[in-house]
């Protein structure tokens, strides 16, 4: 987090719309490397455009964005996404272990044969995600909680520096929740980054570094107790808000 | 233009009165496909009561049909809500089997007969006002009674259920929790759609229905921003269709269903333009915060 | 190659040219048809299919002749150009999915239906038969059809293998792919060019308005019997070649037009499938009475699901 390592996220000049209508303006942002970190904000505030039009997901798009000081193209392979549930075909048919395997395609090219050392790259991230004994089974057959696990071991396969996370805790019962968690701070503390969206503003003033908070523009950014006051939260949500009885 | 030409022209808006209503709400509820399958899938149904009656059509062929046109409706739900098949696919697995049936059945058996394929994928809206019954005295085209009837039907079944139907489109599980019984409306609008899509087929053909249901709607719902005024619109532009399509058809000599559902493409794509100028022109949106 | 195969079979010769030919063409689109099912686009490829028709009757006007190859390639410009609109309308956010694909249907029958009253109309003595591409034909089926068919499954079959890794994880995760680096609008057009080929293949033999059967029916089979992309893509090919070929003799046999016949043995074989699959179908699924033992959720009853809840409630 200091000044020295360049910023895991730093976007200039933002913008990004949808159909004609903007959904994010002029952001100026960075999220530090080495950190969990969370953007947060209302429905509708454009958490998850932000992330995708970082992911050069959204085509109509503006600005730029640099991933660890370079631009995603020179970093792919450092860089690893999560989507959202919802973004994954429906009743395709995988195995666990082939979601797993795609981590390593960043590494492989899409062509080149996977190695032994991708193999052991691929048993230990689903080993870590605590997925190894459904390396078999069909994806269609998981729970919410182990589709989730599973996509994290794939993002963990990667061996990415940088972790993006869409909603990741959406369907996804409170125990898999603070497990996912702990996975996502042992990667920071091994000096990883991690951005997730993130709806649940009581878990994210416990448990992250940092918080984006997002309303078209970015309101607040920094520790994410300091974004997290109430005054941050009247201006984005529209009503008066304690951080601390945000869940109740 | 000759009386016969107007009876065409007023036989297709009164069909295109009620496709465009019904049109207009499944366009709403992301099922606009569901015409289309229901238009073919009726065809079975159609020469299973030409076989057993030798009519073709009449108030039994109309029930036959939409019973067929209800299979395909119930065999898709079912198949979608076993989760095991993605909706388009259960869609694009009923409709071809039925349609298939139906075509088999017309080989088979019928071939000859006053009903042939052609017919039953092109239509015959041409012949429609040659072919009347005795009202009171007066040769009435047997279709204008038909479609006529149709669109009172469906005129009356939206505004009696436009609360459910309105509430149910736009949030269904408001619907269903409010105890607006969405649900009922819902299937109701489905048998209605079936019914619908018969007297279409009887008139414009197996393939053309999909047209008549959807562009207008299509067109509609690019102008306009509350479903009342899609509605009307909707209903203004299946008529507009219907008259320059017709009038054209006889200039060029060719099918006047195919041309009214040509009319009726164009004047969707007008609507893309404009609606694309009208977003130029307005104000960008103002800030959320 | 082809007439050894042809010769070899126990069946008069034009009986056997269908067989092999039907089946060919089955083999291609049930192989094909996944990259259009698995990426929910099924009707996006009936409204391809039925794109056909203007094309084949624009090639028809110019040509005045029915030259095979010409009409499949006024097809396969017309199935391409409706894909281009149909992805066009739905990336301009003014049309939803399904209506997009609705308008493109309709401009597509619309066209196809005066274009053809037009040429039946022309009093040109060539145009009979042109009606076959509706409901299809397998009868009049020429070694040289089969050896078309063959020449571009092999290309089609060639580019799936090359690219299947790609292909996989880009219908799987669009999202990952891309920032992982793959060109979604090339796997795009890929797959779409795929689906085109399928359709122009199989649509003289099934017929415009049922060709999206032989795409959708041999997939939703095979999906029942595999869990592997790799295993599903040649059993929906297998699957729907069986379709074809007992399709393409039955109907020639009963003189009915082929499509339909092709059409419900795949469909019902289908049907079949999702009601008596092994570990999938609707009654295994219901004789286990609640989900696989692996599977069963571990959080109990009491954990609730607080991540759902909005902040603002």
């Amino acid at each position: 987090m200091t000044a020295l390592s360049p910023a895991a996220l730093s976007l200039r000049g933002v913008s990004a719309s949808y159909g004609g209508a903007a959904v994010l303006r002029d952001i100026d942002t960075d999220i530090p490397s080495g950190a969990l970190s969370a953007v947060v904000g209302p429905n509708g505030a454009g958490k998850s455009t932000l992330i995708k039009a970082a992911l050069g997901l959204v085509p109509s798009s503006r600005g730029t964005v640099r991933f660890l000081g370079q631009p995603l193209a020179r970093v792919r392979h450092r860089v690893a996404y999560v989507p959202q549930q919802d973004a994954v075909a429906k009743d395709f048919p995988i195995t666990a272990v082939q979601v797993v395997e795609m981590g390593r395609y960043p590494h492989r090219g899409w062509f080149r044969r996977l190695r032994a050392a991708d193999d052991e790259a691929v048993a230990d991230a689903m080993a870590d995600a605590g997925v190894s004994d459904l390396a078999r089974m069909p994806l269609d057959e998981l729970s919410g909680g182990q589709r989730q696990r599973v996509f994290l071991a794939r993002a963990l396969a990667q061996h990415a520096d940088v972790l993006i996370l869409d909603e990741p805790f959406t369907a996804v019962d409170t125990r898999t929740e603070a497990a996912l968690l702990g996975i996502l701070r042992g990667l920071c503390d091994g000096g990883k980054s991690v951005i997730a969206v993130h709806h649940d503003l009581r878990t994210v003033s416990e448990r992250f570094d940092h918080a984006t908070l997002l309303a078209g523009t970015v309101l607040a950014s920094g520790p994410a107790r300091e974004v997290l006051t109430s005054a941050h939260l009247e201006r984005a949500y529209g009503i008066p808000l304690a951080a601390s009885r945000a869940e109740t | 233009m000759s009386a016969d030409a107007m009876m065409i022209i007023v036989i297709a808006g009164l069909l295109s009165t009620g496709c465009a209503i019904l049109g207009s709400f499944l366009l709403l509820r992301r099922q606009a496909l569901l015409p289309d399958a229901v238009s073919h899938a009726v065809l079975p149904g159609i020469v299973l009561i030409f076989l057993l009656t030798g009519q073709r059509a009449s108030l039994v062929t109309l029930l036959g049909a939409t019973a067929f046109g209800l299979l395909c409706v119930l065999g898709f739900d079912w198949l979608r809500r076993t989760g095991i098949v993605a909706s388009d696919a259960a869609l694009a697995l009923m409709f071809p089997a039925l349609f298939s049936l139906g075509v088999l059945g017309i080989s088979r058996f019928a071939s000859g007969a006053h009903i042939d394929i052609d017919s039953a994928i092109y239509g015959d809206i041409t012949f429609a006002p040659l072919r009347t019954v005795a009202l009171a005295g007066v040769a009435v085209p047997r279709s204008l009674l038909i479609t006529g009837g149709a669109a009172l039907v469906i005129v009356l079944f939206v505004v009696l259920l436009w609360r459910p139907l309105h509430t149910s489109t736009f949030d269904p599980e408001f619907a269903e929790t409010s105890g607006l019984r969405g649900q009922v409306a819902s299937r109701a609008l489905l048998v209605a759609v079936a019914g619908l899509a018969v007297v279409a087929f009887d008139s414009v053909g197996a393939i053309l229905v999909v047209t008549f249901f959807i562009v207008p709607a299509a067109t509609a719902r690019l102008l306009t921003h509350t479903l009342g005024a899609m509605l009307v619109v909707a209903v203004t532009v299946g008529w507009l269709a219907s008259w320059l399509g017709q009038r054209l058809a006889v200039g060029f000599d060719s099918s006047i269903p195919g041309t009214i559902g040509l009319v009726s493409v164009a004047l969707l794509g007008l609507a893309l333009l404009a609606s694309r100028v009208m977003r130029r022109s307005r104000k960008p949106a103002t800030p959320v915060s | 190659m082809i007439s050894w195969l042809v010769d070899a079979l126990p069946l008069p010769y034009p009986d056997a040219v269908v067989v092999v030919g039907a089946a060919l063409l089955g083999f291609v689109a049930g192989a094909l048809g996944p990259f259009a099912v698995l990426r929910q686009r099924a009707m996006f490829g009936d409204a391809m299919s039925h794109a056909t028709l203007p094309g084949v009757a624009i090639a028809f006007l110019l040509t005045g002749a029915k030259v095979p190859e010409v009409l499949l390639l006024g097809a396969a410009l017309s199935a391409g150009l409706a894909a281009l609109a149909m992805i066009g309308l739905n990336r301009s956010g003014k049309l939803s999915p399904d209506a997009s694909i609705g308008v493109v249907l309709s401009i597509s029958l619309t066209l196809g239906i005066v274009l053809l009253t037009h040429i039946a109309g022309s009093g040109n003595s060539q145009q009979a038969g042109l009606n076959t591409y509706l409901l299809g034909q397998a009868a009049g089926m020429v070694e040289r059809d089969i050896e078309l068919t063959l020449l571009l499954g092999v290309l089609a079959f060639a580019c799936v293998v090359t690219f299947f890794r790609l292909l996989r994880s880009s219908i799987f995760d669009p999202g990952f792919s891309a920032v992982a680096g793959a060109r979604t609008w090339a796997v795009d057009a890929a797959a779409t060019g795929l689906l085109a080929l399928a359709i122009v293949l199989g649509v003289r033999t099934v017929g415009a308005i049922l060709m999206v059967a032989l795409l959708v029916a041999p997939c939703v089979a095979a999906r029942q019997l595999t869990t592997r992309l790799a295993t599903l893509v040649p059993l929906a090919g297998v699957i729907g070649a069986v379709a074809g070929g007992i399709g393409g003799l039955a109907s020639g046999r009963a003189e009915l037009p082929a499509g339909p016949v092709i059409v419900l043995l795949a469909t019902a074989f289908a049907i079949a499938c999702v009601l008596f699959a092994p570990r999938r179908g609707v009654l295994a699924r219901r004789w286990r009475s609640g989900p696989h033992p692996l599977v069963r959720e571990k959080a109990r009853p009491g954990t609730a699901d607080h991540s759902r809840a909005e902040p603002v409630s």
